[in-house]
């Protein structure tokens, strides 16, 4: 059975698009990432345009992040006022992101460039995750480096207190990283939880505890930012494609934090870090070896 | 219906509205019988119609077919044109650099029909051929322009045919001319496909006659592609109101969000 999406102007199996919901659904309910980095790759494998799937997926996590993080807030796990800072320079990076994605769609380099984020990012993640989960199921505690007090992050001007987080840092770093991520957000149709989650524990030094519900609440705001700006600058968010991805989500969330409990954490951070591993190699093998055509065709707009 | 359709193709015909509304089926008859009748001196070279003028899409939309007939009333080839909403493209090249692929060269086209659909009585390279086919449009190979600048004009042949294979691979162009058949002499009839991904907007079906590389006859109609029903309600809202578009994306998303939350809370 077929459903016509109206923005990306195509019809596609229905319960194509139901199952790529649940599996990203499930992935996002076993690890507490968004799924993003999985899922437009692959609407953009089965054909729908790259802009059309990183616009629409930034839609989609706005609902995921929504359930997740009021999950979060009943147990009082969220920093608001860091959430806030981090805010800030996300609303900035992800304004900017759009600009940037729009520039380069004109130039002819934004599949280019979303393909090497891709590679780059989730490569340096995976490579970080998969390295930290055989240490940790081989039992060879970590360095303390990683859990020592942030340098950078206390050396720098403009401190403030944070008490959720027992931190006294500068806001520099809590805007800085936000930008990045806006910016990242914005590129790669993703949510961001990904660099979001270590650099608030390795950069900024946040306790685990409250680092999941905090990033999330910032990821409602910046992904909201980017559908509505895309909504206007590309015309590119296809509501018909995000109810569907949606639908599928919800239901493969709830198997995916049912099996989540009954498997060691160890092992699932190295399954995630597998499977990151996995998309960034088959989106590097893309982009070194010779494309099956090497002419690309787009409309002038 | 159309009355636009007529007045190109103008025979008999015109002013015959109550002809619009009549069924299907007894149009395609009438059309028979106005055309089997004695033709009058004035008749043109070639008459065509199509099953549709209007070709909805909505959201169970999967494709659909369009019944091209008509009659000659002289000799040669008849050609049927299908022409979708004209749109500008760019063609760009990938090299490697650095040992990555890279898009470097690149070349414009503009006002190219993002559907085309030939249909002729005789394979096209069998038709002798006139510098009015390229001025026209008929072929594929006639239906987009070299650039001026000599530098470039080099290119054109592996741009053109890369935008040719990729409107291929989107089934928008259709890799060869489909056959025309007749019954008879003068009456002809085929059938174009549309696929699911057809662009909405105006396209026109042209019917010309070609005899001893003179083309002497020739008829156009217009055929609407056009969204319908909630597709074409949040099409024409998310270009028309992009502001208005991307708050409600966000709500509803937000609003499932939280409903999800509450469910899963329950359970």
């Amino acid at each position: 059975m077929n459903i016509y999406l109206p923005i990306a102007e195509m019809s596609v199996n229905i319960f194509l698009l139901l199952g790529l919901g649940v599996v990203t659904g499930i992935l996002s309910g076993l690890f507490g990432v968004g799924g993003g980095f999985l899922m437009t790759p692959l609407l953009i494998f089965i054909g729908v345009p790259p802009a059309v799937s990183v616009s629409t997926v930034g839609n989609q996590i706005i609902a995921s992040s929504v359930s997740g993080f009021f999950a979060h807030w009943r147990r009082e796990n969220v920093d608001f006022k860091m959430g806030w800072f981090l805010l800030g320079g996300g609303m900035a990076g992800s304004t900017l992101g759009v600009e940037i994605f729009r520039y380069l769609k004109q130039l002819g380099y934004i599949d280019l460039i979303i393909s090497i984020s891709y590679v780059l990012f989730l490569s340096i993640v995976g490579g970080m995750m998969a390295y930290e989960s055989m240490r940790s199921i081989r039992k060879i505690p970590l360095k303390t480096s990683a859990q020592k007090k942030p340098p950078l992050a206390t050396r720098l001007p403009f401190k403030m207190e944070f008490p959720k987080s027992k931190l006294h840092i500068s806001i520099i770093m809590p805007l800085a990283i936000g930008f990045f991520v806006g910016i990242m957000v914005s590129l790669m149709g993703i949510g961001g939880g990904f660099f979001l989650i270590p650099a608030m524990i390795y950069l900024l030094g946040m306790p685990t505890a409250v680092v999941i519900g905090t990033s999330l609440f910032q990821i409602i705001f910046i992904t909201a930012n980017v559908t509505f700006l895309q909504a206007i600058t590309t015309q590119t968010v296809d509501i018909v494609l995000a109810l569907m991805l949606l639908s599928g989500s919800v239901i493969g969330a709830q198997f995916g934090t049912k099996w989540g409990h009954k498997l060691p954490a160890d092992y699932l951070r190295a399954m995630l870090a597998a499977i990151v591993l996995a998309v960034a190699m088959k989106l590097a093998w893309e982009l070194f070896t010779p494309p099956t055509d090497i002419y690309s065709v787009s409309v002038l707009e | 219906m159309n009355r636009k359709s007529w007045q190109r193709g103008g025979r008999g015909n015109r002013g015959l509205c109550f002809f619009s509304r009549l069924p299907r089926l007894s149009r395609i008859t009438l059309t028979t019988i106005f055309l089997l009748m004695p033709l009058p001196a004035f008749a043109a070279p070639v008459v065509g119609d199509l099953s549709n003028y209007r070709i909805d899409i909505d959201s169970s939309f999967n494709g659909t077919r369009l019944f091209l007939f008509g009659a000659r009333n002289d000799n040669g080839d008849v050609i049927a044109v299908i022409r979708g909403p004209r749109k500008d493209y760019i063609v760009r090249k990938k090299e490697e650099m650095a040992g990555i692929w890279v898009n470097r060269d690149r070349m414009r086209f503009f006002g190219v029909p993002d559907f085309y659909a030939v249909a002729t009585s005789k394979s096209l390279p069998d038709i002798e051929q006139t510098n009015l086919f390229r001025q026209l449009g008929i072929g594929q190979d006639n239906l987009l322009s070299p650039p001026f600048d000599p530098k470039t004009r080099a290119n054109f042949k592996d741009f053109s045919d890369a935008f040719l294979r990729y409107q291929q691979s989107r089934r928008l162009y259709l890799p060869k001319p489909v056959s025309i058949d007749f019954m008879g002499e003068t009456l002809f009839k085929t059938v174009i496909e549309f696929p699911d991904n057809i662009p909405p907007g105006e396209y026109t079906a042209e019917f010309y006659l070609v005899s001893d590389g003179e083309v002497v006859g020739m008829q156009s109609t217009p055929v609407k592609v056009v969204k319908s029903g909630i597709d074409a309600f949040l099409f024409m809202y998310a270009h028309d109101y992009p502001a208005l578009y991307g708050i409600t994306a966000v709500v509803i998303a937000l609003a499932i969000g939280w409903f999800a939350g509450r469910v899963f809370e329950k359970i």
